[in-house]
């Protein structure tokens, strides 16, 4: 990557061109497990741009004490400890939902995309590209996360917005919108299978989009 | 950068210990939040299994261990008491349904003195999403049509689903999920009818001679 890339390139970069969760695949395992509802993905996706913006930062700050051949244990390590502030920040403030996150806090340590994060670009650039950078990738990640559970949500269960007074209080209880009243929803949706029909159709759509507007701005250049 | 083991290794090891501490602060900061967190949610589930109105002690730490193989295998169970002054209300016992259909189902069995079942919840399940997750009173009436019934009611013979000539219906497409979840709340039926009053006293039964 240039010195010269700017921050709204950084950005754009993080956010669509090398997005996690359509381009690269990467954390697939929360983003499959958790994604079958709207506020579980929208839960998952604030911790996990939490502690890649965090990450990103404080590698970034602290990239020329980091000796080269230790990097790894050392962003590891600060990985795990931002994963476990999360952890009890949810636990002491948002109960109800790190119940229904269950082992996906924990398992933010292992989410390739943080690490990646850090170690391909954190490590060698300033601090504010490297923010920008994680911003990017937070988002982009959590907004599949949010998108892909909101469409499980309907099709599974007949309702967006389910739980939303687990992570914005008791008044969030009637958020919930029912658009199918119906006792059966189509259960495929809520199940694993639903979870990899839906993340691949959102892949196809992305890329569809993305074909599109090469085919109109032949000057686009491609960035990665 | 300078380089050298040594200085790499005071690095890693600084930034262990910078972490720890500031773990320890917000762990600090924290746990007193998260332990009333896990107490409300024991007491909100406590509240609704018992008799509300009829008790005015506090079931959460008015407990009684037992050893109940039927109930746990493995470990002891905590029995929940409520009462009214000192005369005994209710109870409220944990049981374990191990043939769920993905793994074990825990309910939470209120029952009065004379065996009425006041209230089941589930404590924790891994049931399929859209079929045996309805188990749970978030996403179904199912469990709740146990209240007011009792051993003798419906007789004991109709305490089964439909499908083996009981008289309760199971869950659609969830007939392995119903089935466990019957089954444990008639273990806790028997297990009161046995023990009866001895779940009030101050030390469990085998204690005694």
């Amino acid at each position: 990557m240039s010195a010269t890339t700017s921050p709204g390139d950084v950005f754009r970069q993080a956010l669509w061109h090398n997005n996690a969760g359509l381009v690269q695949l990467l954390g697939l395992c929360p983003l499959l497990a958790v994604s079958n509802t709207l506020i579980n993905g929208l839960g998952l996706g604030l911790a996990t741009l939490f502690v890649v913006v965090a990450t990103n930062g404080l590698v970034s700050l602290f990239r020329r004490w980091i000796h080269t051949d230790l990097r790894l244990p050392c962003f590891v390590l600060l990985i795990a400890a931002l994963v476990t502030a999360v952890e009890l920040s949810f636990k002491a403030w948002f109960f109800d939902l790190h119940t229904s996150l269950g082992l996906f806090i924990p398992l933010i340590v292992s989410n390739c995309l943080i690490l990646g994060r850090a170690e391909a670009f954190a490590s060698k650039q300033p601090v504010v590209s490297s923010l920008i950078d994680g911003l990017g990738y937070g988002l982009g990640f959590a907004a599949v996360l949010i998108t892909l559970g909101a469409l499980r949500e309907l099709f599974g269960y007949g309702t967006v917005l389910a739980g939303a007074e687990m992570l914005f209080g008791p008044q969030a209880a009637d958020w919930q919108v029912t658009i199918l009243a119906s006792e059966q929803g189509l259960i495929l949706a809520t199940l694993p299978p639903g979870a990899f029909l839906g993340l691949a159709f959102l892949v196809a759509l992305r890329n569809r989009a993305r074909r599109n507007s090469a085919a109109l701005d032949t000057n686009a250049s491609d960035l990665t | 950068m300078t380089s050298g083991p040594v200085k790499a290794i005071a690095t890693l090891t600084l930034l262990a210990a910078a972490i720890a501490a500031g773990l320890a602060g917000l762990n600090e900061l924290t746990a007193e939040r998260i332990a009333v967190n896990i107490a409300e949610s024991q007491a909100q589930t406590l509240r609704e299994v018992l008799p509300a109105g009829r008790y005015n002690n506090v079931p959460a730490m008015d407990i009684q261990q037992r050893d109940a193989p039927r109930l746990a295998p493995d470990e002891p169970t905590t029995i929940y008491r409520a009462r009214r002054g000192s005369q005994p209300i209710a109870t409220a016992i944990p049981v374990d349904a191990p043939d769920g259909y993905v793994s074990n189902i825990r309910l939470l069995v209120g029952l009065d003195t004379s065996g009425v079942i006041t209230g089941v919840r589930v404590l924790e399940h891994n049931e399929t999403p859209g079929l045996g997750d309805r188990i749970d009173t978030a996403k179904s009436d199912w469990l709740l049509q146990f209240s007011g019934l009792s051993a003798s009611n419906p007789e004991p013979a109709a305490w089964a689903l439909s499908n083996e000539s009981g008289e309760f219906d199971q869950i659609t497409g969830a007939t392995i999920t119903s089935r466990a979840a019957l089954r444990a709340i008639r273990r806790v039926l028997d297990f009161h009818a046995e023990q009866g009053s001895t779940l009030f006293g101050a030390t469990p039964a085998a204690d005694s001679p």
